[in-house]
């Protein structure tokens, strides 16, 4: 079980061997950092709370028990970061403005250019959406948490997250087949 | 299933966790109904395709933040620590420092005794030196014995107190370098690399510091070790960190510091 594994090393670094950290922040940066990447569409933003969620991680280690799963607490740390960025630029618009980041990423030359086409159209189409909502949705089908987790890590009831995400996917749904109209 | 009530719960269905029940009902609904078939198609395109979307890879500053994010926490951690263990030691001398205290006591006598001497004959001096070494001989028994607990503070007492020591003997300094190579904590580990720069003029100290670096395997170590021989000017420790930069398996920031200790030594 890969989680334990986490849970132990979370526990080192809590009796002080916070060396250990490294271990954790080897395997969970990337994902932390495309969870950031996508929902702000900022490189240099998401470097900057990828770093804050382990500076947390490390001031808060001691609120971390061992009961759940170290990768859903991780993603409710991230989830405040996330929060809090959001909090401190209220004046920028809620959704985004620079997208070239997340859509220029190499485009793998496996894909055939209609399927690029098609990511593209989801990048656009997922900025349509409520923070509140792409952040559901990444949650669950670009991350694969379970409703149960995402609403551990949005500190939300389980019910209230399912009918998010049923909402976010009809929304998104209709939002991408608009733009592929109009394209 | 009528197909107003179908299509209400395609998203749930879509994005799966649905009970077996109503999972089974659709899915038959689904076989046989065109129009719902449709919506369903549109949904799950879009979701499917959540799994094409590209996983960025991250600027290497990330990682070379977070390092030195981490080895300054752990620094800060260490210090903390050690002012605790001042802070102790005016509740627990009776109990457990003992030997502490009694180096004390006879150090301060010896200030007396020190005192006295100056003024008068040669025999009393020489009693005064044989007093000094035998504190000496205490106060290194007394850091051996901290750096063989089992407790990792303890023995990152025993290291501060180590470097309190004028002149350690081998078998201080041995205890010490074996720390640094076998300890299990690395906070202790650092500690020890900071208590050995005071003491990097003794005999052997250099070439082990070097030979250490190539036995290191954790970052905040290696980094630490880098910076010592760096400040030391060690530049036999130059095939050690060409040997660092050109193994894969060591991390990307501890290859950079490599790099930037052989620019220094040049
Ligand atoms: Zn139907």
């Amino acid at each position: 079980m890969p989680q334990n594994t986490d849970t132990q090393l979370m526990r080192e670094v809590q009796s002080g061997e916070t060396e250990k950290l490294g271990v954790l922040f080897e395997k969970h940066n990337k994902a932390l950092y495309n969870y950031f990447l996508k929902q702000t569409g900022s490189q240099p933003v998401s470097q900057d709370l990828v770093q804050d969620v382990f500076y947390r991680i490390l001031k808060y280690r001691h609120t971390y028990r061992g009961k759940g799963e170290f990768r859903t607490w991780m993603f409710s740390i991230a989830h405040h970061v996330r929060i809090d960025h959001y909090r401190k630029h209220k004046h920028k618009s809620d959704t985004l403005d620079i997208e070239t980041d997340v859509v220029d990423s190499s485009p793998d030359p496996e894909e055939t250019a209609n399927q690029q086409d098609s990511i593209a159209l989801l990048h656009k189409a997922l900025l349509k959406l409520s923070v509140e909502k792409r952040e559901i949705l990444l949650l669950k089908n670009f991350h694969h948490f379970k409703y149960k987790q995402i609403a551990q890590i949005t500190k939300s009831s389980l019910p209230a997250v399912k009918t998010k995400a049923c909402r976010a996917l009809k929304e998104l749904t209709d939002e991408f087949n608009k733009l592929a109209e109009v394209s | 299933m009528l197909c107003i009530q179908v299509k209400k719960m395609l998203p749930e269905y879509v994005l799966g966790e649905m009970d077996d029940k109503n999972y089974g009902q659709i899915k038959q609904h689904l076989d046989h109904c065109e129009n719902c078939r449709l919506a369903y198609n549109k949904l799950f395109k879009v979701s499917a395709l959540f799994d094409k979307l590209p996983e960025n890879e991250p600027d290497t500053i990330v990682k070379i933040r977070f390092y030195k994010m981490l080895t300054h926490f752990s620094a800060t951690a260490l210090q903390k620590r050690q002012q605790k263990f001042n802070f102790a030691i005016g509740n627990l001398w009776a109990r457990r420092f003992v030997p502490q205290m009694a180096v004390a006591v006879i150090s301060l006598f010896l200030g007396f005794l020190a005192g006295y001497t100056f003024s008068t004959n040669g025999e009393t001096k020489k009693q005064f030196l044989v007093l000094q070494d035998q504190v000496d001989q205490m106060k290194q028994m007394v850091g051996i014995s901290m750096l063989q607990q089992t407790s990792a503070s303890e023995r990152l007492r025993g290291v501060s107190y180590s470097r309190s020591i004028q002149q350690p003997d081998q078998t201080l300094l041995q205890t010490l370098l074996t720390a640094l190579n076998t300890d299990p904590n690395v906070n202790v580990r650092l500690a020890v690399v900071d208590a050995l720069y005071s003491f990097h003029n003794e005999p052997n100290i250099r070439e082990q510091l070097v030979q250490s670096l190539s036995q290191q395997t954790s970052p905040l170590l290696q980094i630490a070790l880098i910076d010592l021989l760096v400040d030391i000017r060690e530049k036999k420790s130059l095939e050690a960190l060409r040997t660092l930069i050109s193994n894969q398996t060591v991390s990307d920031v501890v290859r950079q510091k490599a790099q930037w200790g052989i620019q220094q030594l040049l």
